[in-house]
C-alpha cells in the first residue's frame, strides 16, 4: 500500500472521529447558539462579522450562524444513519441466517424477495410513505432501513450457505447442538466481518437518502435543520449567497467519502484475496 | 504487468448514441430557438389543472382562462368600482333583483353570438351542485335568472346580497362568473369543454401540452381593445431560482412571483427588469379564540403588541412588504386607513401575562407556502418568548396545515394569507365569522356587523357597517398581525407591463415596447 | 420451467400488489384531501357533497375492493385536481423519465465500463487510482447539490445550456449528467473488480498462447467473461435512476414521472399518488420477472428444482 494511500485512510479516520465529537458534543461546542435567529445578520458571506461577532462560514437568511449549523447536523446525519443501519442489519441478518441455514424454499422466497425490493426504486416509496405520514425521526429511521436491509441479508445468505456445509457444523449438529446455538455461535461470527463492512457503507447511503428527503422536505424534524434541509433552504439563494448550499453540500459529502474510505479499508482487510497478495 | 496498449473505440459509441437521442425529441416546445416578435412567452410558478371555469379557482387556471373567457364586469384598478365589460350597464332593481344589459356584438370564438342565454346557462353551471364548483359558495344567493329578451339578465337573489356584482368581474379567487357558450357546454363533454374551451376573450387556445405548455392565440374577432401580443406561450417552472435563471437567460419573457432576494439580480441584468404590484396576498397571524390561551382578550393583547411586525417585515421584505392595522387590502372600498397597526410595546405583554407561569404555545408552521414565512414565523417566536410565552414549533406540510385549519386543529396561531383582489371587505368573514368553516375567531359583535354588511345593499351605508367592524377588530384583537406583500414580476425589457390587480396575471395588458 | 416462470409472475404480482396496498393504506391515513381541492373558505356541506362523490364516505374496504377491481382493467381512476384519467397522466409523462433515466444509463455505462477495463488491465496505475478515487467521491455525493451546481455553472455563469424542461438535447444533458451520477461510481467500481476477478484466472495467458492479439484478448476474453455480474448490475440500476429521478426532475423541471409523485403527494392527489406507485410497481416486476426468468433459464440447475 502506498504511504499516501495509508494517510488517505488515517484523515479519514480522524475527520470521521471529528464528526462523532461533533456530534455527540452538539451544542457545547457551537461558537454560537445554532438556533439563535439574528435578522440584522442575515446572509453574511463567510469571514465576515455581524453585530455579534464573526462568522466563519456566514450566516442563513436567518441570521443564523452557518459552522454552528454545520455542527449541530452531524447529530441527526449520524443519529439517524446509524438507527438505520443498525435495523437494517438487525432484520437483513436474522432473515440471512435462517433462510441460508434452513434452505430450501426459504432460500428461494428470500431470494426473490431481495431480487424485487433491489430493483424496485426505493425512494419512490419512501417520498410516499414519509410524505403522507406525519414526517418523525422513527418513521424515517424505519423508512431507510427498509431500504437497506437487502445486502445485509443476502451476504449473510450466501455465507451461511457456505458455513453450513462445512464439516465442523455438521459435527455439532451430530452432537445435538440446538440449531439456535449454532446460528448465534458458530455461524454469526464468521459472517460478522461482512456485516460490519456492509454497515459503514449502509450508513453512508443512508446518510445521502436522509438529506434527499430533508431536500424534499421529508426528512427527520429537528430544531435545527439537518444539512440536507439546508440545502433546500439555500436553494433560492445559490447565487447571491453561495454559502448557504455549499457548506452543507460539503459537510454531507465529506462525512459520507470518509465512511466510504474507511469501509474501503475494512472490506479489503476482510476479503481473503487481498491477504494472499 | 504487462501495459496493453489499447484504443477504445468509445466515440463511436458515443457519437450513435447523441444520435440517437436526438430523435427523441419529445414534446420540443422550442423555449430556447426564438418565438415570433409578437410572442410573449410566460413562466408560472405552478401547473395547470384545468381551463373549465365552472370547475377550477385556481390561480395559474384563472390566469389562463382569464384570457379566454370574460365576465359581465369588471374592476377598476384605482378606485375599487365595477366597470362595464360584455354588460354595458347593471342596475339593482330592488334588493333582490339585479339586471344586466348585454353588449349585443360580442361573439364566441366559433362565430356564434353571446345572448343572455349563454350568462344564464354559466351562472346555472356553478350553482348547480353535482358539478362541485369552487365557486358554488359565493353564488348561493342566486335563486334564479331570467332572461327577458336576448340581450337582458335578470338575476333574483334569495336575499339581499350587494356582492353579486363583484362575482361578475375577474379578480378574487373563489366566487367568479365566466361566460361559457351553452351551445357549446350542451353539446360537449365536459372534458372537451376543458381541453378545447369556448369564450370571448381576447385569446384562443391553440395548443395545450398537458404538464407542458399552453399555447394562446389572439383572437381576431374580438369585440375589444386588441391585445399586443400576437400569441402567448405559457409555462410552469416550480422551482424559483429556475425560474429566474430562464427569465434572464431570455428562455422566457415574463415571470411571476420573483423571490425577492432575486430582484437584485435581475436589476442587474441588461434585458429584464422587476415590475411589482404592491397589493399582493394579504397575511392575517390568526389566533385561535375558541380554547385558551387566546379566548382571553388581555393574551391577544399580550400577543398583539409583543412583536415589531415593522421590523419583522420591513427587514425581510423591504419595499416589498407593508404592515397594516386591519385584516384586508389597502385597495377594498371599505377600507379604513385611521385604523393603525398595533404599536411594539413589549413592556406593556410582560405586565399583562405577569405572575403567571409562561404560557405554552404548540405551533404548527408552514413553510414556503408564503413569502419568507420561516422567516416570519422565527422571528415572531423570538418576540413572544421574550414576553412570557413559550412557543414550541413544529414545521408542518401545507397539504396537513390546511386539512387541520378545517378541523380547528392546527394550533393556537399561524399565518394564513387571502386575495383581497375582489375589493370588498366581507372577504374577512372566511376567517373572522363564528359559522365560516375554517374561521376560529368567536366575536359576537363583528358577526352581528358582519350580517348587517352583507345584507345592506347601499353602497355608503355597507361602508359605515365595514368601518365600525373594522374597529372591533382592532379594538377586540381578532388578529394578532397583518401585512400584505407585494407581488412581483420579472419581465423582459421588450416588454411594458404594470401589474396592477397582485398575483393576477395579465397577458392581453402586456404591452410590447415599440424599438 | 412452466412452475419457474409461474412462480416469479404470482411473485411480481404479489409485489404490485403489496406495493398498491401500502399506498392505499397510506393515503387514507393522510386525512381529508377535499381541504386541498376545494378552497379555503368552503362550507362543510360542499366538503362532504365532494367526498362523496369521490366514493370517500365509503368504508375503507369497499373502496380497496373497487380500487383494485378498476386497476385490474387498468382504470386507476381520474385525478382529483385535473380530471383527467391518472393513466393518460402517468403516460404523458412517463416517456419523458424513460428518456431522462435512459440517457443518464446510457452515459454512465458508456463512461463507466470502459474505464473500469481499462482501470483493471492497467491496475495500480494512475487511471486506475483515478478511476477509484472518483467513484468513491461520486458515491458519496449527494447528486442534487451537483445538479444544482451544474445548473448553476453551465446554464447561469457559462450560458451554455438552457436551465429548464424539455426540449432538443441540450435540455437533456444536464439533468442526464446528474442522474448519471447515480449509477457511474458502482458501475465503474463493479466493472473494475469483476474484471480483476477474471484476468487471474489465467484467461489471458492461455488466449495468448493460442496466438490471439492483445487487443481481442482483452475485448473477446475478458469482457465476456467479466460482463456477466455488471449486467446483472445494470438491471437493479434501472430502479436506482427512478428513484434519483424524483430529485433530479425537481430540481431541472423536468416534467417526469417522479416530479409528478412528488407534487401530487404534496396535494394529497390520491388517485394519482396510487396510480405512479403502482405503474411503477409493475414496471420493476416485469423487469425483475423477466431477469429472473432469464438467469432461470441460462442456469440448468435452477430449472429442475
Amino acid at each position: 500500500m502506498s504511504r499516501a494511500y495509508v494517510f488517505v485512510v488515517w484523515a479519514a479516520g480522524v475527520i470521521l472521529a471529528g464528526m462523532i465529537v461533533a456530534a455527540l458534543l452538539g451544542p457545547t461546542i457551537t461558537p454560537y447558539d445554532a438556533a439563535a435567529q439574528n435578522l440584522l445578520s442575515r446572509l453574511l458571506p463567510p469571514g465576515a462579522s455581524g453585530p455579534d461577532g464573526r462568522h466563519w462560514f456566514g450566516t442563513d437568511a436567518l441570521g443564523r450562524d452557518i459552522l454552528s449549523l454545520i455542527i449541530m447536523g452531524a447529530r441527526p446525519a449520524l443519529f439517524v444513519s446509524a438507527a438505520a443501519a443498525a435495523i437494517a442489519a438487525l432484520v437483513g441478518v436474522l432473515a440471512g441466517m435462517i433462510a441460508g441455514f434452513r434452505g430450501g424454499r426459504f432460500g428461494d422466497v428470500l431470494l426473490s424477495l431481495t431480487n424485487i425490493q433491489l430493483a424496485f426504486p426505493f425512494f419512490l416509496l419512501a417520498v410516499t410513505v414519509v410524505g403522507i405520514l406525519r414526517p418523525s425521526t422513527s418513521l424515517v429511521i424505519a423508512v431507510i432501513a427498509l431500504g437497506s436491509w437487502v445486502p445485509f441479508a443476502r451476504v449473510t445468505y450466501a455465507d451461511t450457505q457456505q458455513l453450513r456445509e462445512l464439516e465442523f457444523i455438521e459435527a455439532v449438529r451430530v452432537m445435538r447442538g440446538s440449531n439456535i446455538r449454532i446460528l448465534f455461535r458458530h455461524i454469526l461470527p464468521n459472517v460478522l466481518p461482512n456485516i460490519v463492512v456492509l454497515s459503514t457503507f449502509a450508513i453512508g447511503t443512508a446518510i445521502v437518502m436522509e438529506s434527499g428527503l430533508s431536500f424534499v422536505g421529508l426528512g427527520v424534524p429537528s430544531e435545527t435543520p439537518t444539512w440536507g434541509r439546508m440545502l433546500s433552504e439555500g436553494r433560492d439563494y445559490m447565487d447571491s449567497a453561495w454559502w448557504l448550499t455549499v457548506f452543507p453540500g460539503a459537510a454531507i459529502l465529506l462525512l459520507v467519502l470518509v465512511i466510504n474510505v474507511i469501509g474501503e479499508q475494512l472490506r479489503d482487510y476482510a476479503d481473503p484475496r487481498i491477504q494472499a497478495q | 504487468m504487462v501495459a496493453i496498449v489499447y484504443q477504445p473505440s468509445r466515440r463511436t459509441v458515443l457519437k450513435s448514441s447523441f444520435a440517437g437521442a436526438a430523435l427523441w425529441s419529445i414534446g420540443s416546445s422550442s423555449q430556447a430557438s426564438a418565438a415570433g416578435p409578437k410572442t410573449i412567452r410566460i413562466a408560472m410558478s405552478a401547473g395547470l389543472d384545468r381551463l373549465d371555469p365552472v370547475r377550477t379557482a385556481n390561480g395559474p387556471d384563472l390566469a389562463v382562462i382569464s384570457e379566454i373567457y370574460e365576465t359581465l364586469l369588471q374592476l377598476d384598478p384605482k378606485t375599487g368600482q365595477l366597470l362595464p365589460n360584455l354588460a354595458v350597464s347593471y342596475e339593482v332593481k330592488e334588493p333582490t333583483l339585479w339586471e344586466f344589459k348585454l353588449r349585443r356584438d360580442v361573439l364566441f370564438h366559433d362565430g356564434s353570438k353571446l345572448t343572455a342565454a349563454d350568462v344564464k346557462y354559466s351562472i346555472e353551471l356553478i350553482i348547480d351542485p353535482a358539478n362541485h364548483s369552487p365557486h358554488f359558495t359565493q353564488l348561493a344567493s342566486v335563486e334564479k335568472i331570467d332572461t327577458p329578451d336576448d340581450y337582458t339578465v335578470q338575476i333574483r337573489t334569495k336575499t339581499p346580497d350587494p356582492l353579486l356584482g363583484r362575482r361578475m368581474q375577474p379578480i378574487g379567487g373563489t366566487g367568479r362568473v365566466f361566460i361559457v357558450s351553452k351551445a357549446y357546454g350542451t353539446s360537449h363533454s365536459p372534458q372537451e369543454v376543458n381541453d378545447q374551451p369556448m369564450g370571448t376573450g381576447p385569446y384562443r387556445l391553440t395548443a395545450w401540452r398537458k404538464g407542458q405548455s399552453v399555447t394562446l392565440t389572439r383572437n381576431t374577432g374580438y369585440w375589444g381593445r386588441m391585445p399586443d401580443a400576437e400569441e402567448g406561450i405559457f409555462t410552469f417552472i416550480p422551482e424559483n431560482g429556475t425560474r429566474v435563471n430562464a427569465l434572464l437567460r431570455g428562455e422566457v419573457d415574463v415571470i411571476q412571483r420573483v423571490p425577492i432576494p432575486d430582484v437584485a439580480r435581475i436589476e442587474k441584468s441588461p434585458d429584464a427588469q422587476v415590475v411589482s404590484d404592491p397589493h399582493g396576498l394579504v397575511h392575517t397571524m390568526l389566533l385561535n379564540m375558541l380554547e385558551p390561551p387566546f379566548d382571553d382578550i388581555n393574551v391577544r393583547k399580550a400577543f398583539a403588541h409583543a412583536l415589531d411586525t415593522k421590523t419583522i417585515i420591513g427587514s425581510l421584505l423591504g419595499k416589498y412588504g407593508r404592515v397594516l392595522g386591519v385584516p384586508m387590502g389597502p385597495t377594498v372600498v371599505q377600507y379604513d386607513a385611521s385604523i393603525a397597526p398595533y404599536a411594539y410595546d413589549p413592556d406593556q405583554s410582560r405586565k399583562l401575562l405577569a405572575g403567571r407561569a409562561p404560557i405554552e404555545l404548540k405551533t404548527y408552521t408552514s413553510d414556503g407556502r408564503y413569502v419568507d414565512d420561516r422567516e416570519i414565523y422565527q422571528a415572531v417566536n423570538a418576540q413572544l418568548n421574550a414576553v412570557g410565552f413559550k412557543v414550541a414549533p413544529q414545521q408542518m406540510e401545507w397539504g396537513r396545515l390546511i386539512a387541520m385549519m378545517s378541523n380547528r386543529t392546527a394550533g393556537p396561531f399561524f399565518i394564513i394569507g387571502w386575495d383581497f383582489g375582489e375589493d370588498d371587505a366581507s372577504k374577512m368573514n372566511s376567517f373572522l365569522m363564528s359559522t365560516s368553516s375554517i374561521s376560529i375567531t368567536k366575536d359576537a359583535d363583528y358577526d352581528r356587523l358582519a350580517l348587517a354588511g352583507n345584507a345592506e345593499m347601499n353602497p355608503a351605508a355597507r361602508t359605515n357597517i365595514w368601518k365600525q367592524a373594522q374597529q372591533v377588530i382592532h379594538d377586540h384583537y381578532l388578529v394578532g398581525a397583518v401585512w400584505e406583500a407585494a407581488s412581483i414580476y420579472g419581465v423582459s425589457k421588450k416588454l411594458e407591463y404594470t401589474p396592477q390587480f397582485g398575483e393576477n396575471l395579465d397577458l392581453a395588458s402586456i404591452k410590447l415596447r415599440a424599438k | 420451467m412452466i412452475r419457474l416462470v409461474g412462480k416469479q409472475i404470482t411473485l411480481g404480482l404479489l409485489v404490485v400488489l403489496s406495493a398498491i396496498t401500502l399506498t392505499f393504506a397510506v393515503v387514507r391515513l393522510s386525512g381529508d384531501p377535499t381541504s386541498l381541492i376545494l378552497p379555503q373558505d368552503a362550507t362543510t356541506e360542499q366538503r362532504d357533497a365532494l367526498r362523496h362523490s369521490l366514493g370517500l364516505d365509503q368504508p375503507v374496504i369497499v373502496q380497496y375492493v373497487h380500487y383494485l377491481g378498476g386497476a385490474a382493467h387498468g382504470d386507476f381512476g381520474d385525478s382529483y385536481f385535473d380530471g383527467d384519467s391518472v393513466t393518460g397522466v402517468i403516460m404523458r409523462r412517463l416517456p419523458n423519465t424513460l428518456l431522462l433515466a435512459a440517457s443518464a444509463l446510457l452515459l454512465a455505462v458508456v463512461l463507466a465500463i470502459p474505464l473500469g477495463v481499462l482501470a483493471a488491465v492497467w491496475q495500480g496505475g494512475v487511471l486506475d487510482r483515478t478511476v477509484q478515487v472518483i467513484s468513491v467521491i461520486g458515491a458519496s455525493t449527494p447528486s442534487f447539490w451537483v445538479g444544482l451546481l451544474l445548473l448553476q455553472i453551465f446554464a447561469m455563469q457559462l450560458e451554455w445550456l438552457p436551465t429548464y424542461g424539455v426540449g432538443g438535447i441540450t435540455n437533456l444533458i444536464l439533468p442526464s449528467t446528474t442522474l448519471a451520477l447515480y449509477v457511474f461510481p458502482r458501475l465503474a467500481r463493479l466493472t473494475r473488480s469483476s474484471m480483476l476477478d477474471v484476468l487471474p484466472a489465467g484467461f489471458i495467458t492461455a488466449a495468448r498462447a493460442k496466438g490471439m492479439p492483445e487487443r481481442r484478448v482483452i475485448w473477446r476474453v475478458l469482457l465476456r467473461n467479466g460482463i456477466v455480474p455488471v449486467i446483472a448490475l445494470l438491471a437493479l440500476e434501472i430502479g436506482a435512476l427512478f428513484g434519483g429521478a424524483v430529485l433530479t426532475e425537481t430540481v431541472f423541471a423536468w416534467p417526469g414521472i417522479g416530479q409528478l409523485a412528488i407534487t401530487s403527494i404534496e396535494r394529497r392527489d390520491f388517485p394519482l399518488v396510487q396510480g405512479v406507485v403502482a405503474y411503477v410497481a409493475l414496471i420493476f416486476s416485469v423487469i425483475t420477472v423477466v431477469a429472473e426468468i432469464a438467469v432461470g433459464l441460462a442456469n440448468p440447475r435452477l430449472r429442475h428444482r
